[in-house]
């Protein structure tokens, strides 16, 4: 078992050294991403502007608009890499006519898949801290560092609660042969309900009540909740703001804890379940890869 | 060493595009989605053979015939509906891949892009476990062995198509696995390369380090592949027409030879039908094929299966003359791979 773990850790190595490599060739791509960063947290210092003869309150979020966008931004980051592009990863896997490779080869069926997700890594990950550092430097948001391994113990419930949603949405190629260029589960939620529920960008106590709900499934909002509160300035731990909240006589933390947790224990084995399937119905049907 | 017992595949919501499975284009990918998932294509049907340790096995057919669905399900890709598939002792797909070696030449070949040569095998020893100890030096190897070291450093979009087929097969010998499967080997190389990896494959399988002998199993649809093979199994439309040794396929085609007549100028368009209705009566010409004229147009060619020292070769000759039609060379030729399938479709009654 041991010696399994470490040569699939080993592969998982080798493959991001490969996507390393590949990102890197393309020379633009370092360059877009900073300014990419650049220009989305210039246009929040923006429209901060328009608060700035106000003092602006976010409920228990603080009072600083940057450093409330910039961590939608984290998540957002965070959320595209293990969320939006793991059913691309898939078709990339399929098209290039490797599927085959890899199944052939030792590894565990999820290994090519997280191993090929590191070239999604190095671009949308590292955002996350230059969007802080950004922020921080030049806008004038500030963080607060006093809940920091609690802050980091959210982003790490968002990246897990995400990876299992993103198996569900790589899982459909096979298992439900979407093959053309989207499929429903990144579409409705990351391109849909997460920009519009999650409160990337506005507090979601503004969203109408129904939309309220909604969010109520979705961890962006309990990661970004938790987040808020522990990390920017003049966030309340106490004041109950989401339905879920108001539901259970725990702490508003405790509450994001226990929603995160709860859906990364149902999305994840689900997404792997299904996404294992996936591979199997193909093996059965001879649709690995496009070349027969 | 592989034993195939009635093996069935059948892909669902598939459908042959006939237009693209003719030998002038020969496409790999010849099955096209179809929307209608009632359809489906036979791929395989109650196929069998046996394949022992040291032998250098041949799967002969044409496009479409099923030899790329069968050497995956002998490596464990997919799983066929019916039928058992054993290989080294092993009838579970999981267990079935780590014997054997897979090179396909299929598609992309697997190689990335990006990736030199030398990073591309040591990605793939890397991906199977090999021991990290000597890897780069055992890479080097592998494409020494085809000549590569030079281009060891060469990005695959640098190389050409023959150059990138060589570093496929060079990462297929380098897991030195009991069994190795060969999927058109030579599609992409040119005919000295070609022949100096039939003559490495001859020595391959009785390794002189001492080791076992090692299985190896080509599918090709081109004959020179399978000069070297031990038995040949033919498919066509996922049936197993004949398996044999070349001597065995042969027997129908005992005593017969192939008469090859070169002509000037273009072959006219009911050339095949005329042949046919006026030379097959004669006594001792046993099929009649024409072979249209290359590009240039400056001869077509007919074949003629005949009965060796029996067949009237004046009454043949005469036939070209009585057509305006003129001979420029005439050969007698033992028959070939391609003539002994032939032979074998038309006894089994299959197109």
């Amino acid at each position: 078992m041991w010696t399994r773990l470490k040569s699939e850790w080993a592969s998982l190595v080798i493959f991001s050294k490969r996507e390393y490599i590949i990102w890197s060739s393309y020379r633009m791509n370092a360059w877009m991403w900073f300014l990419d960063v650049f220009f989305n947290t210039t246009i929040v210092f923006m429209l901060s502007l328009l608060t700035k003869e106000r003092t602006p309150s976010f409920g228990p979020y603080g009072n600083n608009y940057v450093s409330f966008v910039v961590l939608g931004f984290c998540v957002h980051y965070i959320s595209w890499t293990n969320l939006g592009d793991p059913f691309k990863r898939v078709a990339r896997i399929y098209w290039g006519g490797t599927m085959d490779l890899y199944l052939l080869s030792p590894l565990s069926y999820l290994t090519p898949y997280m191993g090929i997700m590191f070239r999604s890594v190095i671009d949308d990950y590292p955002r996350v801290v230059l969007s802080l550092l950004f922020g921080g430097v030049l806008f004038g948001a500030t963080y607060s560092v006093a809940q920091l391994p609690i802050a980091l113990l959210f982003l790490l419930l968002i990246l897990l609660s995400t990876l299992g949603i993103g198996l569900i949405s790589a899982s459909s190629f096979y298992l439900f042969d979407f093959k053309q260029s989207t499929e429903p589960v990144r579409f409705v939620l990351q391109d849909v309900v997460i920009p519009l529920a999650a409160g990337y960008y506005y507090p979601t106590t503004v969203l109408p009540h129904a939309l309220q709900v909604v969010a109520g499934f979705l961890p962006h909002t309990y990661a970004l909740d938790g987040l808020r509160r522990l990390v920017v300035p003049g966030g309340n731990l106490t004041v109950k703001v989401l339905p879920l909240q108001h539901l259970l006589p725990l702490s508003p933390i405790g509450t994001d804890i226990l929603a995160l947790v709860a859906i990364v224990a149902l999305t994840f084995p689900l997404g792997w379940w299904m996404y294992v399937r996936g591979i199997e119905k193909a093996r059965r049907e001879g649709t690995l890869t496009r070349w027969q | 060493m592989i034993s195939v017992s009635q093996v069935n595949k059948t892909y669902q919501g598939y459908d042959i595009d006939h237009k693209e499975s003719g030998v002038v284009l020969w496409a790999k990918n010849i099955f096209k989605l179809t929307s209608n998932r009632a359809r489906s294509v036979h791929a395989l049907r109650d196929v069998s053979f046996d394949v022992q340790q040291g032998q250098i096995f041949g799967i002969y057919g044409a496009n479409g015939a099923g030899k790329t669905t069968l050497v995956k399900i002998l490596s464990g890709l997919l799983l066929p509906e019916s039928g058992t598939v054993r290989v080294n002792g092993h009838d579970s797909a999981d267990r079935i891949k780590d014997q054997v070696s897979y090179v396909s030449t299929n598609g992309w070949m697997g190689l990335e892009w990006q990736l030199t040569a030398h990073e591309n095998v040591v990605l793939y020893g890397n991906i199977f476990a090999l021991p990290r100890a000597g890897l780069h030096a055992r890479c080097d190897a592998a494409l020494d062995r085809f000549g590569l070291l030079d281009a060891r450093d060469k990005h695959i979009s640098e190389l050409s198509a023959g150059m990138r087929q060589k570093v496929t097969l060079a990462r297929g010998f380098l897991l030195e696995r009991p069994i190795l499967y060969l999927d058109e080997p030579s599609v992409s190389l040119d005919v000295p390369s070609a022949t100096a990896l039939r003559k490495m494959l001859a020595q391959y399988v009785h390794p002189a380090d001492g080791q076992g002998p090692k299985t190896v199993l080509i599918a090709s649809h081109n004959p020179l592949d399978l000069q070297i093979c031990d038995r040949i199994l033919m498919l066509s439309q996922g049936r197993a027409v004949a398996v044999g040794t070349m001597e065995d396929l042969r027997t129908p085609l005992r005593g017969i030879v192939a008469l090859h007549i070169a002509c000037a100028g273009r072959e006219s368009p009911d050339i095949h039908e005329r042949a046919s209705q006026e030379l097959l009566p004669l006594a001792g010409v046993r099929s009649v094929w024409t072979d249209p004229a290359n590009g240039k147009g400056q001869t077509w060619r007919l074949r003629l299966l005949v009965q060796q020292d029996a067949y009237p070769t004046g009454q043949i000759v005469d036939w070209f003359v009585r057509h305006d039609l003129p001979i420029v060379s005439m050969q007698q030729r033992d028959v070939t791979l391609q003539e002994i399938y032939a032979s074998h479709l038309e006894a089994a009654h299959v197109d």
